[in-house]
């Protein structure tokens, strides 16, 4: 277990260094002078340097490099170029959008999609596999961001029963709660989709397994045994794709939090970008591989709960 | 309330009493278990021919056929565990009830309680993820929630004689001691009857001796009937009370095991019994010099490091091994599962480096291209062996890519046709796909892709073992005409002794890495010198003498 | 051939000749520009409505699909010609540093939310078609890669490829002759599943104003224009959402009835 816990630790930290260089490349290359940019056409030399200079834009790459890392390792995101504000305190203030976003998204997600899963997988050929296999086929279809549009036009705009997008603060818990749910709702019917496909296919795979016979040949019904000997080992595929998706609905908001207006993480990072604020940019950038390398390091740890062959 | 639950308490009492011998003749023998009038279809394709046989308490009934014979969906029949699209007529009672008429929730309580069943593949039977003593506990509790399983489940443990603590993973054990758990489940709750499908096929001779003699004393002690079903009947020649013999869907002939042995009425039993212990009939070994010399060879594989900053550890697959294999000689190398018997065939093909010793084919080491055009080699698996996408023509042609001038156009026909002929096929063959022969059929074609370069060499790793007995027996048949004709040498791979007796002029016995005794084939089985030796060929199963050979 | 692989084939060749066609002849001109026609429902003579420039809804959809299609096509393109080999060269080389590079690559490619990257490269290099073709193909190689590796890892321990070894073939050539054709069929399955996920990808970037560029027609930014539009004409919104849905749809059905017709046992990747 502990050698298990090593390797994958290893592993996420040499993720991590190497994501980072990456990220800090591809905006390096990026074209255009975040100094220039911010102070127009008509900036002169001498205040174009002195700005430059504030930024640490005038240092060697290397040595920029060296102090984002160590300084996000401290927490210290930088100043925004734009906003001259912390990034860290701006991603923060986002972060409060998108994390329970995500997370009301994913809840949903695996709401949906493991009863649906595990009764199509049971009642594999009959009419309910099917209904449920039509119904997947369909929310795979689906652009997530139509379905947002749709979801306004009907509860929004002839039922006037949810708000039609903005987001009042979490001072009024209710009503912010509200106004996530038609983004969590249209964020989560894609992945539920998908997640139930992966739940079925999985579990009838884990059906066909001997072990599956042996249990019916101890007696138990093909309802035990699907219970008992199939979802847990159906169990890590799925989580593989939960861990995936919760960094899709994590990044995957930037359009949802178009269409309903929300003040999230993608609007932040879109801003950054349009106004070439470049160190938020590679921060929010940062921040969510970051995320997704941890969820797959959390998942790889809830393989090894799951399955006793991995904990060596 | 029912027999199911009844069922339950007796169990136990292992001691010394013995249950009423229910031997075939003893008087007040009880049927266990009775077939009438069995018929099996599958959506429209007949399964099973009206069958009927019947077990008594203490008996065991050994149900033998090739592939395809039916034999386990006999067993599938009686667990109520047909796939779908099965329909069934006929009766099969477990003493008093129907089976065939009860519902699925009465099968339920009836298998696992009053049917116990053992499957061939112990590596994959058991589910990897919960603990044995979790898995035999389940049975237990299924059929008597208030049964203390967990004293219940170490009781099992013990009656199967595997001395592992409940709380080990399927993993942490080998192929034997994961059957003794699938056993141990199969009785736990005290069945009647004990269906074992080829319960010892996929496991060593050693440990399939010490299987057989568990379900054997099992029998004896708790007067369970057992089916037993298998291709092989020198496995149940010594244990069986009562042989039927299976061929495409019907009982062609059933008699108490002696009598069946001595008469063999039907011609099918006849020749079932012939072709498992068919040997060959060589040619004699002519007097030549050396051609594959292995000198001091070692193979060791890195293993996965048991973290991050150990040193990796290594595992001596081969260790030290050294024979010389001389041309014209058949030699055989036999060994149990994991003891460096294909490492080293890897070896000697080149396909995987050495860490020390030398390989020569004349001289020549193995890795050389003009030592690999000398060899070829048979495998195992007839469906794997073959690309599916490509015709016979380019399939066993595929050898010629060593020849430096490969043989064009009507010669590379030619050759092909000679090929097929060699083997017992026919030229038109050459037009068709892999998936249109038999297995049998396609390890000719996996011998006329290994003669078509005329190699000086051919390895054939396990090329029979995947066949029917009757089939083996042509294939041997095949490989001894071809000695004869191409004065062939081989190597011949296996963990099957009663075949590498058949076919080989000399054999090396292998464990553990290394090879532990090399003599002339007759000798090392008639009189083995070391002990490992002796303790295979004690351990293996095999048919008793008859007065005739047809 | 079951009904769905059919259903499936037809919507993928509708929309297609809906593409082809649009090179030669629509109904309407998708430049010009009608104002007194504007949000007209669909109709007779238009037969899906106008949008808010009263432009053809249903000629600006047909053009519209060639940008979807081209995109997603290419995108496919380069991740099966990059991932392929990929996938096939770590297989060969099996345990080997040149595999456990390729394996990490893919792992950290996938690690990166490709939603961001896309909008990353086509902000920096500016929106356009061809730049969300490449943020789009990036995220192909991976996918193909491991899927390549997986399946051919497991046909390098079949006896066929040990035999072609036997026969002294090399690694690059086992890979182009046995394992490449043996994988083929997975190949053109997932490339479906990737065509259809490219066309709905593209739709979100052209969305969000990162795709082709107006005056050229797309899918998502005819979504984005109708999002002001959608309570007072919602056909404008519905229609081209509905086109989406049916291609994605069309794609998905031909890419499963594909599978099962040639092997029902295929694993696909769907992430």
């Amino acid at each position: 277990m502990l050698g298990y816990l090593t390797k994958r630790l290893i592993s996420l930290t040499l993720s991590l260094a190497v994501a980072s260089l990456v990220i800090f490349a591809v905006v390096e290359i990026a074209p255009g002078d975040p100094a220039a940019y911010m102070l127009g056409i008509n900036a002169q030399p001498d205040t174009l340097a002195a700005l430059r200079s504030e930024l640490g834009l005038d240092q060697p790459k290397a040595q920029r490099y060296l102090s984002w890392v160590t300084g996000m390792l401290t927490g210290d995101f930088g100043t925004s170029y734009t906003y001259r504000a912390p990034v860290a305190q701006m991603i923060a203030e986002r972060l409060w959008i998108s994390l329970p976003l995500a997370l009301y998204a994913l809840a949903l997600a695996a709401l949906i999609a493991f009863p649906a899963g595990i009764l199509a997988a049971a009642r594999r050929g009959r009419p309910a596999d099917l209904a449920v296999m039509a119904g997947t086929q369909l929310g795979v279809a689906i652009p997530n961001f139509w379905f947002a549009m749709l979801l306004v036009l009907l509860f929004a705009i002839k039922l006037r029963v949810m708000p039609s997008g903005g987001f009042p603060g979490w001072d009024e818990p209710l009503d912010a709660l509200k106004s996530l749910t038609l983004p969590a709702v249209a964020l989560a019917l894609p992945q539920a989709a998908i997640l139930a496909r992966i739940l079925r296919s999985s579990l009838i795979d884990a059906l066909g397994e001997d072990y599956i016979r042996t249990a019916r040949a101890k007696g138990l019904t093909r309802w035990q045994a699907l219970r008992r000997h199939g979802l847990r080992n159906a169990l890590i595929p799925v989580l593989t794709i939960l861990g995936l998706q919760f960094s899709f609905l994590l990044a995957g908001a930037i359009i949802i939090e178009q269409v309903f207006y929300l003040p999230g993480l993608g609007r932040l990072i879109f801003q950054a970008i349009s106004q070439r604020d470049l160190i938020v940019v590679e921060s929010v950038v940062m921040l969510l591989v970051f995320a997704v390398i941890v969820v797959n390091f959390l998942t790889d740890l809830a393989y090894a709960a799951v399955d006793p062959r991995l904990r060596r | 309330m029912t027999p199911a639950s009844s069922g339950l308490k007796y169990r136990g009492g292992s001691g010394g009493q013995r249950p009423p011998a229910g031997r075939p003749g003893a008087a007040g023998a009880k049927p266990i278990l009775t077939i009438e009038d069995l018929t099996l279809h599958i959506y429209d394709t007949e399964i099973l021919k009206p069958i009927s046989l019947h077990i008594n308490a203490g008996e065991i009934l050994a149900l033998v056929g090739e592939s395809g014979s039916g034999k386990s969906m006999t067993a599938l029949a009686t667990m109520g565990l047909l796939p779908s699209g099965s329909q069934t007529t006929g009766r099969i009672h477990l003493v008093d009830k129907d089976l065939l008429a009860l519902n699925e929730a009465q099968l339920c309580q009836i298998r696992g309680g009053r049917i116990g069943m053992i499957f061939q593949e112990p590596m994959t039977a058991l589910n990897p993820l919960h603990t044995i003593g979790a898995q035999i506990a389940e049975v237990i509790r299924i059929h008597d929630p208030q049964a203390d399983a967990q004293a219940q489940t170490v009781q099992a443990l013990h009656k199967v004689g595997l001395d592992v603590p409940p709380h080990r993973y399927p993993h942490e054990l080998s192929g034997g001691q994961r059957q003794r758990v699938v056993i141990a489940m199969a009785i736990a709750c005290g069945p009647e009857l004990l269906i074992a499908d080829e319960p010892t096929t996929a496991l060593d001779v050693t440990t399939q001796a010490q299987i057989l003699d568990l379900l054997k004393d099992l029998v004896r002690e708790e007067g369970m009937a057992l089916l037993m079903i298998t291709h092989d009947l020198a496995v149940v020649s010594q244990m069986a009370d009562r042989i039927a013999v299976m061929k495409q869907g019907g009982i062609v002939e059933s008699a108490d095991t002696e009598t069946l042995f001595a008469t063999m009425k039907h011609p099918y039993t006849r020749a079932l019994f012939d072709a498992t212990r068919h040997r060959a009939d060589l040619p004699e070994t002519p007097a030549s010099q050396p051609l594959l010399r292995v000198e001091g060879v070692t193979r060791s594989y890195p293993l996965p490091r048991p973290h991050p900053f150990a040193k990796r550890p290594h595992f001596t697959a081969v260790n030290d091994v050294s024979f010389t294999l001389n041309e014209g000689e058949r030699l055989g190398l036999v060994g149990e599962s994991g003891c460096g018997k294909s490492t080293l065939t890897r070896a000697i093909l080149g396909l995987d480096p050495i860490q020390s010793g030398e390989i020569t084919l004349d001289g020549v080491p193995v890795t050389h291209p003009d030592s690999r055009r000398h060899m070829q080699v048979v495998f195992q698996d007839p469906y794997g062996s073959f690309n599916p996408r490509h015709r016979v023509s380019r399939l066993i042609t595929e050898p010629f890519h060593l020849l430096p001038d490969p043989p064009k156009g009507a010669e590379c026909d030619r050759a092909i046709d000679q090929a097929l002929i060699d083997v017992g096929l026919k030229p038109e063959d050459k037009h068709r796909h892999i998936h249109a022969f038999s297995g049998g059929q396609r390890q000719r074609l996996a011998i006329a892709r290994a003669l078509i370069i005329r190699p000086r060499l051919i390895l054939f790793d396990e090329a029979v073992s995947a066949l029917d007995v009757r089939v083996r027996a042509q294939i041997l048949d095949l490989m001894a005409e071809l000695a004869r004709e191409y004065r062939l040498t081989w190597l011949f791979i296996s963990h099957d002794l009663s075949v590498v007796r058949g076919i080989t002029d000399r054999v090396l016995v292998m464990q553990n890495g290394r090879i532990v005794e090399d003599g002339p084939t007759e000798q090392v089985f008639d009189h083995p010198r070391h002990p490992y030796t002796a303790q295979l060929i004690a351990a293996a199963p095999h048919l008793p003498e008859t007065t005739d050979v047809a | 051939m079951k009904p769905t692989l059919l259903l499936g084939a037809a919507l993928t060749a509708l929309f297609l000749a809906a593409a082809a066609l649009s090179f030669l002849w629509t109904p309407g001109d998708v430049q010009a520009m009608n104002i007194a026609g504007r949000l007209q429902p669909p109709g007779l003579d238009t037969l899906l409505g106008t949008d808010h420039f009263g432009r053809d809804i249903l000629s600006m959809l047909m053009v519209g699909a060639r940008t979807s299609i081209a995109v997603a096509l290419v995108a496919v393109g380069i991740g099966a010609g990059l991932g392929v080999p990929l996938g096939l060269t770590a297989a060969a080389t099996r345990g080997s540093l040149l595999d456990e590079t390729i394996s990490r690559a893919n792992d950290l490619v996938f690690a990166f939310p490709s939603l961001v990257i896309a909008i990353l490269i086509t902000a920096i290099f500016g929106p356009s078609a061809l730049n969300a073709i490449l943020a789009i193909g990036i995220f192909n190689i991976p996918v193909f890669a491991r899927l390549s590796r997986g399946a051919a890892l497991s046909l390098w321990k079949r006896d066929f490829i040990l035999a072609a070894r036997v026969a002294g073939k090399s690694r690059t050539r086992i890979s182009a002759e046995h394992i490449l054709p043996n994988i083929l069929n997975l190949l053109i399955v997932q490339g479906t599943i990737q065509f259809s996920l490219g066309i709905l990808a593209e739709a979100g970037l052209s969305y969000v104003g990162l795709g082709a560029q107006p005056p050229t027609p797309s899918w998502g930014r005819m979504l984005a224009d109708a999002q002001t539009m959608v309570a007072i004409a919602p056909h404008v919104a519905l229609i081209p959402g509905a086109t989406i849905v049916l291609m994605v749809l069309g794609l998905n059905l031909l890419g499963d009835g594909l599978r099962d017709h040639l092997d029902p046992r295929l694993k696909v990747l769907r992430t």
